[in-house]
C-alpha cells in the first residue's frame, strides 16, 4: 500500500538521491500507509551504493519475518542511518530480529520504535564488554581456580547460587573496554570466593535465615563477608588483589569506612576465617554506618542458595556413596566386597579429616588422595571432585559421608524427587532439560546467525536387552567375511624400503653392487640398508544416526543392521568411533543420543543402545552436526570423519523445511570442514542427488538402496582418505 | 645406532639425585628387583617417573640404561643389529641388549610409543623365564639377577589412541605416580632449584590451577618439571610472570584462547 498524496521534494531528492525500483518495491505492503518508498527516499540521507545495498538487505529480511517490522523500520531508518551509521543499523537490525525470534512481534516493534534507547545503548556498548564473548574464558577461568565448577550466565541481578555465577550482560561502569573485561573478571571471582572460602556453608546459611529482621542483617553480613573474602583472596591471589584495590571503585569516605570495620572485625581477616566468625559479628556490627558497596560486590540471596544447596547435599551424598562403592568393586577389594564391613568404612581421604571444620580447601582435587584400606591411593576424579564440593557446603566432611557398605543399593531415582512432569520424567532418564546446550542457526534469509536458537540435550539411548546384535551378526555371518577381509587390508601395515642410508637390515643386494663398485675404484654408496616403514592410520569417524520419525519401519532396522556390521567392522581397525543418533522437534528440543562415545569400548551396554535405537520425531541436522563436531574436533586424530546416515532432507517444525534446513545444514558442514573435519553422507533416499551435492560436496555423499553396501562404502572413504 | 655406542660405566649414576618418596614405592622398587621383578611406572608426564629411576639406580648402584621409545622404536632397536664397517658387518648390542648382559636396569620411557612389535620382546624377559632371545645371533641370553626391567607410560592422554596390551601390562608390578601433594611439591621446588618458599607456593599453585583445566582445554597441567624449569629462571633473576609464560604457559598450549586463560590464572598469583 503506498500512499497516494506525494511529499513535497526535499533538497536531497533534487540532488538525485535514486532509490532502487526494487526497494520500492519491497517497501510497499507495510502496515501504516504513510511508510512508502517515495517517503523512505525522502528521508534517505545520501547513500553510496554499498549503503543501499544494505538498506534493501534490511529491508527484505524484515519484510520477510513480518511486514509491520518493515513498515516500522522503514519509518526510522532515515534517523537511524544518521545516528549510526551503516554499521550501527546493521546491529540494531539484529537486535530487531533477535527480539523477534525470542519474544515475538509486539516487542521487536518494541525495539524499532525505541530506537533512541538502542542508539544509547549501542554507543554504550563501544567501550563495554559483552557477557557473550567473555563467558568461555570464565568459565575456564574459574575452573582453573578450582573448587566446584561454577557456570557463568546473564542475569538481571549479579549474585551467585553456588552452581551459577549471574553477571550482567552488559558492563560498561568503566571508561576504558579492558577495564570492563577486568571487572566481569573480578566479579566472578568474587562470586566464585564466596563459594570456595565457605561463603555458603549450610550451618551459617540456615543460622542467617534464623535472624530476625534479614533486610537490615543481610548487608552487615555481606559487608562482613567481603572484608573476610577480600582478605583470602589477598592471601592466596596477590595478583587478583592487586586488580580487586585498582578497580574497587570507592571515594575517600568509604575507603575510611572500609579501614574501620577492617579495623574492628580484625578477626576476619585471618586466613582460618569462615563464615560462622562473620556470623558471630553481625550483632557487634549493627547500627554501624554501612561503607558502599564495591564494583564486583553483587547481591546476596540466600533463601535460593539454601535451596539449591540442601537439595545439592542430599544428592552429593548418594552420589559420593555410589561412587565409593563403584571404585571399591573395580578395585576388586574384598574389603568393600565383604558385607561384615558396613560400618567400618575402609576409605580414608588425605587431605580432609572426616568430622573436622575445614576452612581452606585451597587446592583442586589434586590435594585430596583417595584411600582404599590400605592400598594407597586410588584414582578417582570424579569422588575428589564431589569431596571439594561437599566440604564447600558443609565445611567439613561428615564421618558417615565416608561409611560404604558391601550392599550399598545405589542412588535413589532423582526422577522421583524431581516431582511428576515432564522435568521429572525426564531428569529420570538421566534427560538435563534445565540445562540443555544453545547453538546458533544459520538463517540464510538473513544471512546471519541466530544466536542461541537451538536447545539441544544429550541423553543416551535406551539399551534394548534383546538378541539384536548377536541375530544380526548370525544374518550377516557370510557377508561379514567380506566386510572383515576388505577392512583388513587397511589395517596397520609395514612396508620394507630397500637402498636406505640408515635402517634394520643390511640390503644385501646393494652392499653386492657397493662392493663390485669398489672393486672398480668407484665410490660407494651409502645407502646399504633397508628398514620397515610403517603405513599409518590416523583416524577417527564419528556416526551421527538419523533418529527422526521418518525413519520408522524397516529404515531404522537398516540403520541398526549396518551399525553392527561397521561396529565390527572398525573393531578390527582400532581406529576411535562414535555413535550419535539425533532427531528433535522445533529449535526448543533438539536431541542427541549417545549410542557409543569416543572413548567407550564396544561393550554389551553399547551393543544393546544399538538394539534400542527407535525412531524419534524429526530432522534438524544443523544443530547435531556442529554438536557433535565439536567432540570430534576434541579427537586427536589426522583424519577426522563425520559421518551421517540418513534417509532424507534435514526437516522440522518451524519453518526448517525447504531451502532454510538445507542452508543450515550446509552452513553447519563448512563449519565443520573448516575445523579439517571430512563430512560424508550416507543416503538411503533416492532423490538425494537433488540436494547431497549441494550440501555435502559432490564427492562427499553415496546413495545406497542395500545395506550390505554400507561397511564397504565406509572403506573407501578410508581409503580416499588416508592413502 | 652407532657402531661405537656409550661406554657402560658412562650409564651409572654416581651423585645420589634428590628425590622426595611420595609413598613407598623405594620399597617397592627393592622389592621387585631382588625378586627379579619387572616395574611399570604410571603416571603423567613430568611428575617424578625419571627422577625416581636415576634415584634407583643410584640407590641400587646399577646403572640405568634409559630408552625413550618413539613410534618408530623397532626391536631392532633394542636388541640390536649387524652394522657395515669397513666392509665388514658387525654385530652391536641394542640398549636392551647391553642392559641384560651386564646387569642393568633398563629403563623403557614411554613405552606405548614404540611399535607394537617392539614390546613383544620384552615378553620372555619378563616372566619367570628373564630371557632375552637374540634371533640374528641365534642366541640366548640369560638375565643376571641384577638386571631390572623397567617401562612407564602415562595412562591420561593415551587412553584412546594408546593403550598397553593386558598381556604386556599383567607382567609387571605397577607404581602409580601423580603429582606431590603441594606441600610436598613446594618443598620439592625449595630444594631443587633454592627459590624462595612463598615463590615456590604460589609456584605450586598455579600448578594446581592448570591442573585443574585438564580436559577443559587442557590436555595435561603444568608438570612438576615445568615449574621447577621456572622456578630455576625465577632464580637466575627472570620475572616470576615472564618465567612462567616462556617455562609452562607457552609449553602448555598454543591454543590462543586457552593460553589468555593460562597466563590470567597465573597473573592471579603472582
Amino acid at each position: 500500500m503506498e500512499s497516494s498524496a506525494s511529499p513535497p521534494a526535499t533538497e536531497q531528492a533534487r540532488k538525485g538521491v535514486q532509490i532502487p525500483a526494487r526497494l520500492r518495491r519491497a517497501v510497499g505492503g507495510g502496515l501504516y500507509q504513510e511508510v512508502s518508498g517515495d517517503h523512505l527516499a525522502q528521508s534517505l540521507p545520501e547513500l553510496n551504493p554499498a549503503a543501499r545495498r544494505h538498506v534493501d538487505h534490511w529491508l527484505q529480511i524484515l519484510r520477510q519475518d513480518h511486514p509491520d517490522l518493515q513498515a516500522h523500520f522503514s519509518g526510522r531508518l532515515g534517523r537511524a542511518l544518521s545516528l549510526l551509521k551503516v554499521e550501527g543499523v546493521d546491529a540494531w537490525v539484529a537486535a530487531i530480529l533477535d527480539c523477534y525470534d525470542k519474544r515475538g512481534l509486539g516487542a521487536a516493534i518494541g525495539v524499532i520504535t525505541n530506537l533512541d534507547a538502542f542508539v544509547e545503548e549501542y554507543r554504550l556498548r563501544q567501550s563495554g564488554t559483552d557477557l557473550g564473548q567473555l563467558e568461555p574464558f570464565l568459565e575456564k577461568y574459574l575452573t582453573g581456580l578450582g573448587g566446584r565448577p561454577l557456570r557463568v550466565t546473564g542475569g538481571g541481578h549479579i549474585f551467585t547460587d553456588t552452581e551459577s555465577i549471574y553477571l550482567p550482560a552488559f558492563l560498561n561502569v568503566l571508561d576504558r573496554r579492558s577495564d570492563n573485561e577486568t571487572l566481569y573478571k573480578l566479579i566472578a571471582v568474587y562470586h566464585w570466593a564466596q563459594n570456595r572460602y565457605g561463603g555458603w556453608r549450610q550451618d551459617a546459611l540456615e543460622r542467617l535465615l534464623q535472624l530476625p529482621d534479614l533486610p537490615q542483617v543481610l548487608p552487615v553480613f555481606a559487608t562482613l563477608e567481603s572484608l573476610r573474602l577480600e582478605a583470602r583472596l589477598a592471601l592466596d591471589f596477590p595478583g587478583l588483589h592487586r586488580e580487586l584495590q585498582r578497580l574497587d571503585n570507592v571515594d575517600e569516605e568509604n575507603k575510611a569506612r572500609y579501614q574501620a570495620w577492617s579495623h574492628d572485625n580484625r578477626l576476619l581477616l585471618k586466613a582460618g576465617a569462615g563464615s560462622m566468625d562473620s556470623m558471630d559479628r553481625i550483632s557487634g556490627n549493627l547500627g554501624k554506618p554501612l561503607p558502599a558497596r564495591k564494583a564486583y560486590h553483587g547481591e546476596y540471596f540466600p533463601e535460593m542458595v539454601l535451596e539449591k544447596l540442601r537439595e545439592r547435599v542430599k544428592q552429593e551424598k548418594y552420589r559420593l556413596q555410589e561412587a565409593l562403592a563403584r571404585l571399591g568393586r573395580e578395585q576388586s577389594s574384598p574389603v568393600v566386597a565383604d558385607a561384615n564391613f558396613p560400618d567400618n568404612t575402609p576409605w580414608t581421604v588425605s587431605g580432609v579429616e572426616p568430622g573436622v571444620d575445614f576452612n581452606s580447601v585451597n587446592q583442586g582435587p589434586g590435594a585430596l588422595t583417595l584411600l582404599l584400606g590400605d592400598e594407597g591411593a586410588v584414582a578417582g576424579d570424579e569422588v575428589k571432585q564431589l569431596l571439594v564440593s561437599i566440604v564447600q557446603d558443609l565445611g567439613r566432611l561428615p564421618e558417615d559421608y565416608l561409611q560404604v557398605s558391601g550392599g550399598y543399593s545405589g542412588f535413589p531415582d532423582s526422577g522421583k524427587e524431581s516431582g511428576p512432569g515432564e522435568v521429572g520424567k525426564a531428569a529420570a532418564a538421566g534427560y538435563d532439560l534445565k540445562n540443555p546446550l544453545y547453538y546458533p542457526e544459520w538463517d540464510y534469509t538473513r544471512q546471519r546467525y541466530r544466536n542461541d536458537f537451538c536447545a539441544l540435550t544429550e541423553i543416551d539411548v535406551a539399551p534394548a536387552e534383546d538378541n539384536f546384535y548377536a541375530a544380526t551378526l548370525e544374518k550377516y555371518r557370510f557377508h561379514l567375511n567380506s566386510v572383515r577381509r576388505s577392512f583388513e587390508t587397511m589395517t596397520e601395515s609395514y612396508e620394507q624400503r630397500k637402498r636406505q642410508t640408515f635402517g634394520d637390515e643390511i640390503d644385501f643386494d646393494a652392499l653386492v653392487e657397493a662392493c663390485v663398485d669398489r672393486r672398480q675404484g668407484l665410490e660407494m654408496s651409502e645407502k646399504l640398508y633397508s628398514c620397515f616403514h610403517r603405513s599409518r592410520r590416523d583416524v577417527a569417524v564419528m556416526f551421527m544416526v538419523d533418529m527422526s520419525g521418518s525413519t520408522r519401519g524397516w529404515v531404522n532396522l537398516v540403520e541398526r543392521e549396518a551399525l553392527v556390521l561397521l561396529c565390527e567392522a572398525l573393531e578390527m581397525l582400532s581406529d576411535p568411533y562414535a555413535i550419535y543418533g539425533f532427531s528433535g522437534r522445533t529449535h526448543k528440543r533438539c536431541e542427541i543420543y549417545r549410542v557409543k562415545k569416543f572413548e567407550e569400548a564396544c561393550t554389551t551396554q553399547v551393543r544393546a543402545r544399538i538394539s534400542g535405537i527407535s525412531p524419534k520425531t524429526y530432522t534438524r541436522m544443523g544443530v547435531a552436526i556442529r554438536h557433535l563436531g565439536k567432540y570430534l574436533r576434541a579427537v586427536k586424530a589426522r583424519s577426522r570423519l563425520l559421518i551421517t546416515l540418513s534417509d532424507g532432507k534435514p526437516e522440522d517444525y518451524g519453518g526448517y523445511r525447504g531451502r532454510y534446513g538445507l542452508e543450515d545444514t550446509r552452513q553447519a558442514i563448512a563449519e565443520v570442514r573448516a575445523d579439517g573435519i571430512h563430512p560424508f553422507c550416507i543416503t538411503i533416499d533416492n532423490e538425494a542427488r537433488e540436494y547431497l551435492p549441494y550440501m555435502y560436496g559432490s564427492a562427499n555423499y553415496t546413495v545406497i538402496d542395500d545395506v550390505r553396501k554400507l561397511p564397504y562404502k565406509v572403506s573407501d572413504i578410508y581409503r580416499r582418505l588416508t592413502t | 645406532m652407532s657402531a661405537n655406542p656409550i661406554r657402560f660405566e658412562e650409564y651409572a649414576v654416581r651423585q645420589e639425585p634428590y628425590y622426595e618418596p611420595a609413598g613407598n614405592e623405594i620399597g617397592i622398587f627393592e622389592a621387585a628387583a631382588d625378586n627379579g621383578l619387572p616395574v611399570l611406572l604410571k603416571g603423567p608426564t613430568g611428575c617424578g617417573k625419571t627422577r625416581f629411576m636415576e634415584y634407583m639406580s643410584w640407590r641400587l648402584d646399577r646403572p640405568v640404561i634409559t630408552v625413550s621409545c618413539h613410534d618408530d622404536l623397532s626391536a631392532s632397536d633394542l636388541v640390536g643389529r649387524y652394522l657395515i664397517k669397513g666392509g665388514q658387518t658387525v654385530w652391536v648390542d641394542g640398549p636392551l641388549t647391553r642392559a641384560v648382559r651386564n646387569g642393568a636396569i633398563c629403563y623403557l620411557d614411554e613405552i606405548v610409543e614404540a611399535r607394537k612389535d617392539t614390546t613383544v620382546v620384552i615378553h620372555p624377559l619378563c616372566d619367570d623365564r628373564r630371557l632375552l632371545a637374540i634371533e640374528k645371533l641365534g642366541e640366548l641370553l640369560e638375565a643376571p639377577p641384577e638386571f631390572c626391567l623397567t617401562i612407564s607410560y602415562n595412562p591420561g592422554y593415551q587412553s584412546v589412541l594408546k593403550d598397553l596390551k593386558q598381556s604386556t601390562r599383567q607382567r609387571f608390578v605397577a607404581l602409580d605416580f601423580s603429582y606431590p601433594q603441594p606441600d610436598r611439591e613446594v618443598e620439592i621446588l625449595v630444594k631443587e632449584t633454592g627459590v624462595s618458599a612463598p615463590t615456590a607456593t604460589m609456584l605450586v599453585r598455579f600448578a594446581g590451577m592448570t591442573r585443574n583445566l585438564k580436559g577443559n582445554g587442557l590436555i595435561e597441567g603444568a608438570s612438576t618439571r615445568l615449574i621447577v624449569n621456572a622456578a630455576r629462571l625465577i632464580q637466575h633473576g627472570i620475572a616470576p610472570r615472564q618465567a612462567c609464560e616462556t617455562a609452562v604457559n607457552q609449553a602448555l598450549t598454543d591454543d590462543e584462547e586457552i593460553l589468555t586463560t593460562v597466563r590470567e590464572l597465573c597473573a592471579s598469583v603472582l
